[in-house]
């Protein structure tokens, strides 16, 4: 059997009346490729893809911004949380000092020994019980205001006497 | 098909082939990824998640504070104070020695500038040792924390960490030392009220379990628990502070004076049972228990063994007070009285007679007055005068069971149940053995063992009107905003004897201190009751020459505020106790009476007595110290140079000034400056 696409080769007797009866290799157009119609973008929706690819980018960034904020500002706190427990802990030295300076062993060594106070004897205390009108009373609360003012106790005890003594002198009933 | 056709299908076929070859090779190899998820993520999904969970969850616990003291009034005995522990790494100190050869030296060197209490040798065995962290320094104050914070800062010194720490600290220092006690490294109660009302004041333990980077800073992200500590509660004890001081610094001045072993004292409040002193002299700072006040205990100390040495701290620790007994001697007189009274076998008026001793059961029992019988006398000149015979007598009336069934109502049986550890009980002789003579000796507060805590509580249940009351050291447990937890009220355990019983024994105290052996504790405007005690000391079972001297007082008797006991253990020279424990009882007294506000209420007599006693005080300026003193010596009044210590000066001021009328006895205070 002679190939369909070889049996020109074979027949002389067309080939000397100058027939050529070889086929015409038609070149087949090639196919283009089968092309899907053409999406039209316009612009406006390119800006909009554009913006929310922004958008979402910047989310996402913004998200990381955000965390490592968050990260920033817990370690801000645990800092300041470390601070604060330092300057509690000063607090509570200072309250040490304190108390140990209040300590009635050491307030009795200063004021006998820096200040030269003593203990007053057994006749040296007034013992005031009796506070309505007193004039004893009032007479040494004035004087003690006027000593303590500076002025003389010869002034006027009616203006001496503080308001506080006066309360004291009319006794509990007037409080 | 032409050949270039040909060659084409063979190309596309040798890269199709290539591609599938490598597509599998991608398959397979995400397949061996998703065999290993699937391994890491549900296959040992549980051992993971385990593994995470340990490396970033940190369970930090956090400290609850320790429960402060206080006194009465609210002021703080033990507080908390923050201080900081040093830690270091040697194997960074290694480090950075292989870089810089001398460096670890050079660091010692620095940190032995900084550190108390360490010396470079110390330091560096400490920074060259295998172990991965080591303590340097415990409790280092912030000043020298800073001045390591800067070392490390500047590249002086590496390896090193700091963390803080809670020290407990007493800010009075050798202040009630036998009652508040103290806490070991641990802040753990090891003595004393500390260690009684340790699970109160140690209160309970928080914890933060938070996931945490490397650094130990958290994930924002992770999880985050927090149990917030419950602070310990704040004890308010029924000591009053200013009490405290005047009681030892009496018992300091009888220490001087009598050159005693020990002096001690408890002040209590009849009507409540609450102890508002308690003092044993001498003492120890709170805030370095192991290290006594005195040098020449220091120095014993330092040569002693280490057993040796734990026997002197709890000798130094113990409270006499409550965990010692002793024979109280005369003052226990006043029990009998008050049980032959109650019984109604004798009364106040009542006659006996004093021979110098008595016969009893064969043995010979002598009075202390032997030598000068004090003859016939009535109940209340008995009590006054102390007289044994009396109380023999008194004791073969009561009979030793109802004088036993006594002793058991009077609690002398049981623990008084104060809030203190270690409480020591009586000893008692047996009933059935004690016998005739046994009764006779316990009579007079011989032949019986009690603790100084029972004998004041026994004591004041006769200026309670006989009510015995349970002793307290603590009034209340409070929170930190200072809302009161628990109430200790004051508790009445029995009447014991009648109100009538009460005030007669009463009297016959103040009798003792207005006419008798107990006129060391007079005091004018006051009405004191007492009874003074000189009994022998027991060492080993055997009774020795030294003596257990005492003062038991009362003031003022016609409402007693508050009671004394003062104790004098083996002075020497003088041992009556109206002579050693008297002044001690007499100066607390004044003190405290004052302070209460008591008033005086001066008797007609006293009155006249203090008016003639009145001297005009000199104008001292200008003169000499020397001259200043004996001018005033002569007047009956003592000068006191102030400041003290310089008695080589003119003085520029004195006080009262010249001019001023003073009693005779009083002080003068001469200013050199």
């Amino acid at each position: 059997m002679i190939a369909a696409d070889e049996w020109h080769k074979y027949q002389e007797s067309y080939v000397k009346y100058g027939i050529d009866l070889a086929p015409e290799t038609e070149e087949r157009p090639k196919k283009a490729p089968a092309r899907e119609p053409a999406v039209k973008i316009s612009a406006k929706e390119k800006g909009r893809i554009l913006l929310a690819i922004m958008a979402i980018g910047i989310c996402c960034i913004a998200v990381i911004f955000m965390q490592a904020c968050a990260s920033s500002i817990n370690y801000s706190v645990y800092s300041l949380n470390q601070e604060i427990s330092v300057l509690e802990g000063d607090i509570d030295n200072l309250h040490v000092q304190l108390n140990s300076y209040a300590a009635l062993d050491y307030v009795e060594s200063y004021a006998t020994e820096n200040l030269g106070m003593i203990y007053p004897g057994s006749d040296q205390y007034v013992n005031v019980s009796d506070m309505e009108g007193s004039a004893e009373v009032e007479s040494y609360i004035a004087d003690l205001t006027a000593q303590q003012k500076g002025v003389s106790a010869a002034a006027d005890t009616e203006h001496s006497v503080s308001g506080a003594a006066r309360r004291l002198l009319s006794g509990p009933s007037a409080s | 098909m032409s050949r270039r056709t040909k060659k084409t299908n063979v190309s596309v076929m040798t890269s199709r082939k290539r591609l599938v070859f490598f597509f599998a090779i991608v398959i397979v190899l995400f397949i061996v990824l998703a065999i290993r998820l699937g391994q890491i993520q549900i296959i040992n999904a549980d051992e993971y998640s385990s593994r995470a969970l340990e490396q970033q969850t940190r369970d930090v616990p956090i400290t609850a504070k320790r429960g402060n003291i206080y006194d009465t009034n609210g002021k703080p005995l033990a507080i908390n104070q923050s201080m900081n522990t040093i830690w270091v790494r040697p194997a960074e100190v290694a480090e950075r020695e292989k870089k810089e050869e001398g460096y670890t030296q050079q660091m010692a060197s620095v940190l032995a500038g900084i550190l108390d209490n360490l010396t470079e040798e110390e330091i560096y065995e400490t920074i060259t040792s295998d172990t991965s962290l080591l303590r340097l320094q415990k409790y280092v104050d912030d000043e020298k924390t800073e001045l390591v914070r800067e070392a490390v800062s500047d590249g002086t010194v590496t390896g090193l960490q700091i963390s803080e720490t809670v020290k407990r600290y007493y800010p009075m220092g050798a202040f009630a030392s036998h009652v508040i006690g103290s806490t070991n490294d641990d802040n753990n109660g090891m003595s004393g009220i500390e260690l009684y009302y340790d699970k109160y004041l140690t209160g309970t333990q928080g914890r933060w379990i938070k996931n945490t980077d490397a650094s130990g800073r958290n994930l924002t992200n992770g999880i985050e628990k927090y149990y917030a500590a419950e602070n310990g509660l704040n004890l308010v004890m029924t000591i009053d502070e200013v009490i405290q001081h005047y009681v030892e610094s009496a018992l300091e001045q009888v220490q001087l004076d009598t050159n005693a072993e020990r002096a001690m004292a408890i002040v209590m409040e009849p009507s409540t049972g609450y102890v508002l002193a308690m003092a044993c002299y001498p003492d120890f700072d709170l805030n370095d228990p192991r290290t006594p006040l005195s040098e020449s205990e220091q120095e014993a100390l330092e040569g002693m063994s280490d057993e040796e040495k734990v026997e002197y701290w709890n000798e130094m620790w113990r409270n006499p007070l409550v965990n010692d007994t002793y024979e109280p001697g005369s003052p226990f007189k006043l029990v009998t009285t008050s049980i032959a009274l109650e019984e109604g076998l004798t009364s106040v008026n009542d006659s006996f007679y004093c021979a110098g001793s008595l016969n009893i059961a064969g043995t010979k029992l002598s009075c202390w007055r032997s030598y000068n019988p004090h003859g016939a006398e009535t109940l209340a000149q008995g009590v006054a005068n102390s007289c044994n015979p009396v109380f023999v007598t008194l004791s073969q009336r009561i009979g030793i069971d109802k004088y036993y069934e006594y002793l058991e109502q009077y609690g002398l049986m049981d623990n008084t149940g104060i809030d203190y550890p270690g409480e020591a009980s009586a000893i008692l002789q047996s009933k059935s053995s004690a016998g005739p003579v046994g009764l006779a000796t316990i009579s007079y507060g011989q032949g019986i063992a009690l603790t100084p805590i029972q004998v004041i509580t026994v004591l004041s249940s006769l200026g309670n009107g006989g009510k015995l009351m349970q002793p307290h050291l603590v009034r209340e447990l409070t929170d930190d905003e200072g809302n009161t937890v628990e109430e200790f009220e004051p508790t009445v355990v029995r009447q014991v004897v009648s109100q009538q019983t009460a005030d007669d024994i009463c009297m016959m105290m103040e009798g003792v201190v207005s006419h008798g052996t107990g006129s060391a504790a007079y005091l004018p405007g006051y009405r004191v009751g007492g009874k003074t005690g000189t009994a022998q000391k027991v060492v080993d079972g055997k009774y020795t020459e030294n003596t257990y001297s005492s003062f038991f007082a009362m003031a003022p008797m016609d409402d007693p505020q508050v009671a004394v006991l003062v104790i004098v253990d083996s002075p020497q020279g003088v041992h009556y106790g109206s002579q050693t424990a008297g002044p001690g009882a007499k100066s607390i007294l004044s003190n405290v009476l004052k302070y209460l506000k008591v008033e005086p209420v001066y008797t007609d007599e006293e009155k006249a007595e203090a008016e003639t006693d009145v001297v005009t005080v000199p104008d001292l300026i200008g003169k000499s110290y020397a001259s200043a003193a004996e001018t005033l010596r002569k007047l009956g009044l003592t000068a006191i140079a102030c400041p003290s210590g310089n008695e080589d000066f003119e003085v520029i001021d004195q006080y009262p000034k010249g001019g001023t009328e003073l009693a005779a006895g009083n002080s003068v205070c001469l200013y050199s400056q």
